[in-house]
């Protein structure tokens, strides 16, 4: 299912709105996962299946980056995008609640941008402060 | 491992059917022994079939050919019994794991033979790769903790991949956390689509996702070629 796409829940239609205003992939991307972050919020339950499937697309469109190896699939972004919703759902559950964001999702970001925009770009994802809610 | 109940292995792990009545010459060690084992491959196979919240104790019994009674002799209740099955898998796991990767010259190749073994041990016992993988999360909270504590035991075998690096703490703390993720929802998400005897379609996929942090693009793409099937 795509960002622009029909959601069933409301919490998806929240996290799956498309960032307004924002070209760059990485850019859309953090946006994205930084949604569904505060989306989540203090409940522990897990993403729901159009969040997972929505922030996948979004991650498959990094093999766009001029300098995405042409090897990488979709199964990489499926991977990737389940490594996101993972470790946010485990974050709740073994705190009690979610880490906070600062600390969860640059390093998240970090795994996201690297295999298709290289070691140097994910670097970057680590000092990038989060976007203002 | 004490969950199996087919015949390939029925040699090996003794009948997990019920005992015959009357007189059958065994210990009481081993009437608890079988009746455990029974139990906990009619959890594995009612969970599968149903899921572990519509799972109940009277499906686990009836299953195993043992009393309530008896159950209840064994495990406090029904998140007892699906913890003691998740934990003989996972003892079983490690201990074909060991295996799998003992005759390996290098970490990369470890890393590789490990993907390769759990990847076919899943698609060979459906039912263990349900209960392993899927249903711990929603299950109860207890579970998803201990489902949680499994994985983040897996992290020194892969974190030994820095080693591969010039600068191994250049990787987030994370990122073995993140790659497992990613490899349980890869796998996860072929069960949920009814296709487990495909898992190790997965691993050329697997090689790539996990080892690029560690070896870079190009080893670990030589690598995933290598895992591929011919």
């Amino acid at each position: 299912m795509g960002f622009t796409e029909s959601s069933t829940t409301p919490s998806a239609t929240a996290t799956l709105a498309p960032p307004v205003g924002l070209d760059d992939w990485r850019s859309r991307l953090r946006a994205a996962t930084y949604a569904l972050y505060r989306d989540l919020g203090e409940g522990s339950a897990p993403p729901v299946e159009d969040e997972i499937e929505g922030l996948v697309d979004l991650i498959d469109e990094g093999r766009a980056e001029p300098t995405a190896p042409p090897t990488l699939t979709r199964v990489t972004a499926e991977a990737l995008g389940g490594a996101i919703c993972h470790e946010m759902f485990f974050s709740a559950v073994r705190e009690g609640s979610l880490s906070p964001e600062s600390e969860l999702v640059p390093p998240l970001m970090y795994a996201a941008v690297l295999p298709y925009a290289g070691a140097a770009s994910a670097a970057e994802e680590l000092r990038i402060p989060a976007p203002p809610r | 491992m004490a969950v199996e109940r087919g015949d390939r292995r029925g040699a090996e792990l003794g009948e997990l059917g019920p005992l015959p009545g009357g007189h059958h010459g065994l210990s009481r060690e081993q009437i608890l022994e079988s009746q455990r084992e029974r139990l906990l491959a009619a959890m594995a196979e009612e969970v599968a079939a149903k899921g572990y919240r519509a799972t109940t104790i009277t499906d686990v019994v009836k299953a195993a050919s043992v009393s309530t009674r008896d159950f209840y002799e064994h495990f406090d209740g029904k998140e007892a019994c699906f913890l003691a099955a998740f934990e003989a898998v996972r003892d079983h796991l490690e201990t074909l794991l060991a295996g799998a990767t003992a005759s390996q010259p290098d970490w990369p190749h470890q890393a590789v033979a490990a993907l390769r073994a759990a990847l076919e041990f899943f698609a060979a016992e459906p039912d263990l790769a349900r209960l392993c993988l899927v249903e711990p999360v929603s299950a109860t909270p207890t579970i998803a903790i201990r489902f949680r504590e499994a994985v983040l035991a897996c992290v020194p075998a892969l974190a030994l991949g820095r080693a591969e690096l010039e600068d191994g703490d250049s990787l987030p703390e994370s990122t073995e956390d993140s790659l497992l993720g990613g490899a349980i929802s890869l796998a996860t998400r072929s069960i949920l689509a009814g296709e487990t005897e495909l898992l190790p379609d997965l691993l050329p996929s697997l090689v790539e996702f996990t080892l690029s942090p560690y070896l870079g693009t190009e080893r670990a793409v030589a690598l995933a070629s290598e895992a591929r099937p011919t």
